[in-house]
C-alpha cells in the first residue's frame, strides 16, 4: 500500500506506520498505511464475515488494506463524498461503487462496506450519507 | 465492562451498541442497521430487527466469537426483557433466575395464560 498523487491536488494523506493484522489470524506485519487499521482484530474478523463477501474480498489483509485506502487513502472527488461528523467521524461515499466507510477522529476504521438501504433504512444511499454526516 | 444488546439482549457486547459494532448474536451493526435519527425511531429499529431475528429463529450470527456454553436464545431475550417479543405476557418480567427457565418458565408462562383466559 502506498500514497498515490491526489488528481484534485488536495493535502495529501497523513501516513501510518502500523502493524496490521495478516490474514489468518493474529499473525501481524508491518505496512505503510492511511488509518490505523480496525481497532481490533475481533472487529476486523466480524466486519470481514459481514461485509467482505458483497466487497468481492477473500482475505482479513485485503479487506483491511482495501478498507484502509478508502476511507483514508486520496479522495477521488469525482466519484467519492467526504465529510466529518462533529465529533471528528471522517465518513466516505462512493456513488458509484456504493462503498461506504468511517474512520474514528483518532484514525481507527470503524467500518467499510456496500450500503443498502434494506439495511439502513433509509430511501437511498446518498440520503444515508447525508444523514449518517449529521450524525 | 460487558454492554447489553438491545435488540437481542445479548449481555457481553465488548463495547456499548454505538459506532458500528457488530453484535456477535444476532448481527446487528450499530449505527447502520439501526440507524435513526431520534431516540425513538432508533427503538423502533431496535424492536423491528428484533422481531426480524425472532422471523429468522434466532440464529447466533457470528462465526468469529462462539456463543456461551449452553447458550439459549429465547432465554437470552426473556432476560432482557423482551420476552413480549415472542409472545409471552409482559407481566412475566426478566428476574435473576431467567437463564434456568427452560421447562420450568414455559410451563409457569403456559399455566399464567390458560389461568388469564379462564
Amino acid at each position: 500500500m502506498g500514497a498515490e498523487p491526489d488528481a484534485e491536488g488536495s493535502d495529501p494523506p497523513l501516513l501510518h506506520h502500523h502493524e496490521i493484522y495478516h490474514h489468518r489470524g493474529l499473525r501481524k506485519k508491518t505496512a505503510v498505511t492511511f488509518t490505523l487499521g480496525f481497532a481490533t482484530y475481533a472487529d476486523l474478523a466480524e466486519h470481514f464475515e459481514d461485509h467482505a463477501l458483497e466487497l468481492g474480498i477473500a482475505t482479513h489483509s485485503e479487506y483491511e488494506e482495501t478498507a484502509d485506502y478508502f476511507i483514508g487513502g486520496p479522495l477521488d472527488r469525482t466519484t467519492t463524498r467526504e465529510c466529518h461528523r462533529r465529533n471528528g467521524d471522517t465518513l466516505r461515499y462512493n456513488e458509484e461503487t456504493e462503498e461506504f466507510a468511517v474512520m474514528s477522529k483518532d484514525g481507527y476504521i470503524l467500518t467499510y462496506y456496500i450500503a443498502d438501504p434494506e439495511l439502513h433504512g433509509q430511501p437511498n444511499n446518498r440520503e444515508y450519507f447525508l444523514r449518517e454526516c449529521k450524525q | 465492562m460487558p454492554f447489553d444488546c438491545p435488540v437481542c439482549g445479548y449481555r457481553k457486547l465488548r463495547r456499548p451498541p454505538l459506532n458500528y459494532l457488530i453484535c456477535p448474536s444476532c448481527g446487528t451493526e450499530f449505527g447502520y442497521h439501526d440507524f435513526a435519527e431520534t431516540p425513538e425511531r432508533r427503538n423502533e429499529r431496535w424492536e423491528s430487527l428484533r422481531a426480524r431475528w425472532i422471523a429468522r429463529e434466532m440464529p447466533w450470527h457470528s462465526r468469529v466469537t462462539q456463543p456461551p456454553p449452553d447458550w439459549d436464545a429465547a432465554a437470552q431475550l426473556i432476560d432482557a426483557g423482551f420476552g413480549y417479543s415472542i409472545g409471552l405476557p409482559v407481566e412475566l418480567a426478566p428476574t435473576s433466575e431467567s437463564t434456568i427457565y427452560s421447562d420450568r418458565f414455559w410451563t409457569n408462562s403456559a399455566a399464567l395464560i390458560v389461568s388469564i383466559n379462564a
